[in-house]
């Protein structure tokens, strides 16, 4: 890791664009202010997520490359007006460039302390609680129970109904449910949906309850009580540790890699090679942009080696997504890693719009082993609307997540993978989490989704120095 | 062989001066020797008191000021010319309607987005402090875009006199890694097209070392086609002694040291090409032609 090399390459990549002959044209007639190429941002953007370059130097390079821009900007030709800036033509009303809320934090130091086991359960439950009052009725889908230092919570999926029987988005009314434990013990449960999108939540426990308990009896308005029995441990898959040697750079362009096999789908890619010409949705041809300058920039601050063959995956994906404009010098790779070719041949062999599987839950409590400094617990597998969720607990201290660039999560440090019964590969990215003291509840979205209810997935976590490898059984439920 | 030293970079540069908007008139700023001269405002010390009163602040205090915060900012390498033919269009209207929109812009933060939990009281406390930052932090970067654009308003001129200041601060120093990307990416925006020019390279064919010692460094042209690259080694203080000066290319010759500085006569040290040894020149500049930056002749 070279810090100096990766400043100057920065810097002497803006300088190129300033001596770009085509920098007077604005990006468009009423453009409001002048921003740095692509090259330049994406080039910055990838220095940080690796380390090797600070946020506020890089923030600090960007910010004089978009002043140099605006104070040398003209207004086209066809434009008659005085060869001066107009004061709408100075980025004056907004801060300079900011970076940070553009930037996940860096990876998790690998030498960040995971909380210890100890106490900490996590139990499968699989069990439905129906609710219903005169407002809303509906269901609480309890996938895991999971007790920590940070206490003891139901991980559950939701569903609400008016009293017409139509889909609602009420919350479900949990202040009204009463719960039990086999001591005795009374508990009230908080509704938390932070780092759950979708209608996924967290229930959490008030007071924190004894970690021994047998179980939980639980009465919803209007319901009869249903017993959660706790005496089930979490599985213990026994999982496959492999060391890998990735360079924080190879880790960066994979993740990018599996973002844009994860986009493409989404945006409905013509997957044929006869239409691979069709015009690209943006948000793929958005993060395919500046590839070049980013496999440039990881190389010249040595965080890629010159002889990695990455570079040349991603172009060889690329290339099968039908995306020519992605400035990689590499030739484009024919090797690529078995899910990458197991989602292409998906989509290109077969409908995209095969029928995922219906709406159900899984209850699943399988805690991973510590990779790059976390430890990943999967409590709940359930397919909603199409698409199909993974929440975990993620133990350990990931960095503040901030807004994603372009979708690519880099703050989560581990490239996730699943592999239903059928051998068809999902990849697993981070639709959203929430930080607390110790642990983020995350939540991971496959795409594509599962098609079936399989009975168990293979789980494929990958870091930057280890590779963990484990089969996770699924307990199958499914809503009314 | 031993070149100037860098707290006379600019005895080769003549004074310049210029005028700028200022209460009700206009008054002249002044250049001379590497010191900015405010003629209009003789108490200078006298005018800040009143404005911490509750007075006006002067516009010529006010970029004097900024004059002197930026003396060795390495962000005027990065933002300012890179030669005569890479003029910057800002003028005081330009400067008032971004300290304008920069106030606008500084209005109240908006109000925390809903949550379905409510948040802790220490998480409150924790947003409350990261707003004030994050607010602080916006204020101190719209005054240091004001101050650059102030700078910059001043012309041409005074640009490559600023440059100059700050490149003459950082060689003067050994700032170590922290600062040399910034003076490799800085010559190298200026010499490149000085080297296109010269030899008809493209200009991102030259690579720029930085050269740590007084004497003038090395040059090298290796290569052919699109792998042709013009490797030159070169110290900090060239920015201001050499290229601040309007010395960068004389006739053929790439300048690449000052023996002797002076203004309008001069004896610098020149390559002829690539590789060669670099020779004594005697260069004069015209005492009657244009001023911001002088132009030489063998």
């Amino acid at each position: 890791m070279n810090r100096e090399r990766a400043e100057t390459y920065l810097r002497l990549l803006a300088e190129a664009e300033l001596r770009d002959p085509s920098l007077p044209a604005p990006r468009s007639g009423d453009a409001p202010f002048v921003t740095a190429a692509i090259d330049v941002t994406r080039a910055a953007w990838a220095l940080t997520v690796v380390g090797v370059l600070d946020l506020e130097t890089a923030e600090a390079i960007l910010a004089d490359v978009e002043l140099a821009l605006s104070v040398r900007y003209r207004p086209p030709a066809t434009v008659m007006a005085p060869a001066r800036l107009g004061p709408g033509h100075f980025a004056g009303g907004r801060p300079l460039t900011r970076m940070s809320h553009l930037m996940p934090g860096l990876p998790a130091p690998a030498s960040g302390p995971v909380p210890p086991d100890g106490a900490d359960r996590y139990v499968p439950v699989g069990q439905m609680i129906l609710f219903h009052d005169e407002r809303v009725s509906g269901e609480l889908d309890v996938m895991s129970y999971a007790h920590t230092a940070g206490g003891a919570r139901f991980t559950a999926v939701w569903r609400t109904r008016d009293p017409l029987g139509a889909r609602h988005h009420a919350l479900p009314p949990v202040e009204a449910f009463s719960l039990a434990d086999d001591r005795g013990q009374r508990y009230g449960l908080e509704f938390a949906a932070n780092g759950r999108p979708g209608s996924s939540c967290d229930l959490i426990l008030h007071p924190d309850p004894p970690p021994d308990i047998g179980w939980l009896e639980i009465t919803a308005p209007g319901e009869r009580a249903v017993r959660v029995d706790l005496a089930r441990r979490a599985e213990r898959p026994e999982p496959h540790v492999s060391q890998v040697t990735l360079s924080s750079g190879e880790h960066l362009l994979t993740r990018i890699a599996e973002r844009l096999l994860a986009l493409a789908p989404e945006h409905r890619m013509h997957w044929q090679p006869q239409l691979a010409t069709a015009k690209l949705a943006r948000p793929v041809a958005n993060l395919a942009t500046g590839l070049g300058a980013t496999v440039a920039a990881l190389e010249a601050a040595e965080v890629l080696p010159p002889l990695s063959p990455v570079p040349a995956r991603l172009a060889g994906l690329c290339a099968s997504l039908g995306i020519d404009d992605h400035g990689i010098a590499a030739a484009p790779a024919l090797d690529l890693p078995e899910p990458w070719l197991s989602l292409l041949a998906h989509y290109h062999r077969r409908k995209p719009e095969a029928a995922p599987a219906g709406d159900g839950f899984a209850a699943v409590a399988a805690a991973l082993p510590d990779l790059e400094g976390i430890r990943l617990v999967l409590l709940g597998l359930h397919n909603y609307d199409g698409g199909t969720w993974m929440e975990a607990l993620v133990r350990g201290q990931l960095p503040d997540p901030r807004q994603r660039v372009l979708g690519l999560d880099m703050a989560f440090p581990v490239s996730m993978w699943v592999r239903d019964g059928t051998g068809r590969w999902h990849a697993a990215r981070p639709a959203g989490w929430f930080h607390g003291a110790d642990e983020a509840a995350l939540t991971l979205r496959l795409t594509p989704p599962l098609t079936r209810s399989c009975a168990w997935l293979d789980v494929l976590a990958t870091g930057q120095s280890a590779e963990v490898r484990a089969t996770v059984p699924l307990c199958w439920g499914f809503p009314l | 062989m031993s070149v100037l030293p860098n707290d006379r970079w600019f005895d080769c540069l003549p004074g310049w001066q210029t005028q700028l908007p200022c209460g009700t008139g206009r008054h002249i700023v002044r250049w001379a020797a590497g010191s900015l001269d405010l003629p209009s405002h003789p108490d200078v010390e006298g005018e800040l008191v009143l404005a911490a009163l509750g007075g006006d602040r002067p516009r010529c205090v006010d970029l004097a000021q900024a004059w002197a915060r930026h003396a060795d900012d390495l962000s005027v390498l990065a933002i300012g010319p890179r030669g005569p033919q890479d003029r910057i269009v800002v003028d005081w209207d330009d400067v008032l309607a971004a300290e304008q929109a920069g106030e606008m812009a500084a209005g109240p933060a908006s109000s925390m987005p809903m949550r379905l939990a409510s948040p802790s009281g220490p998480t409150v406390a924790r947003a409350g402090a990261r707003r004030r930052q994050m607010q602080a932090e916006r204020l101190k970067s719209q005054q240091r875009r004001n101050d650059v654009l102030s700078l910059l308003a001043l012309g041409y001129g005074f640009q490559v006199r600023l440059i100059g200041q700050v490149a003459a601060a950082h060689a003067s120093l050994d700032g170590g890694a922290q600062v040399r990307p910034a003076l490799v990416a800085a010559i190298t925006g200026r010499l490149a097209p000085v080297a296109e020019e010269w030899l008809g390279i493209d200009p991102d064919q030259v690579v720029v070392d930085l050269h740590p010692a007084r004497s003038w460094g090395s040059s090298e042209l290796a290569g052919y086609g699109p792998d042709r690259r013009l490797r030159i080694s070169l110290p900090a203080g060239w920015l201001a002694s050499v290229w601040a000066c309007g010395l960068a290319r004389v006739g053929r010759y790439l300048i690449v040291g000052v023996l002797e500085p002076g203004w309008p006569r001069a004896r610098v040290l020149g390559l002829r090409s690539p590789g060669a040894e670099p020779e004594p020149l005697d260069v004069r500049a015209d005492p009657d032609g244009q001023l911001d930056v002088p132009h030489w002749e063998i």
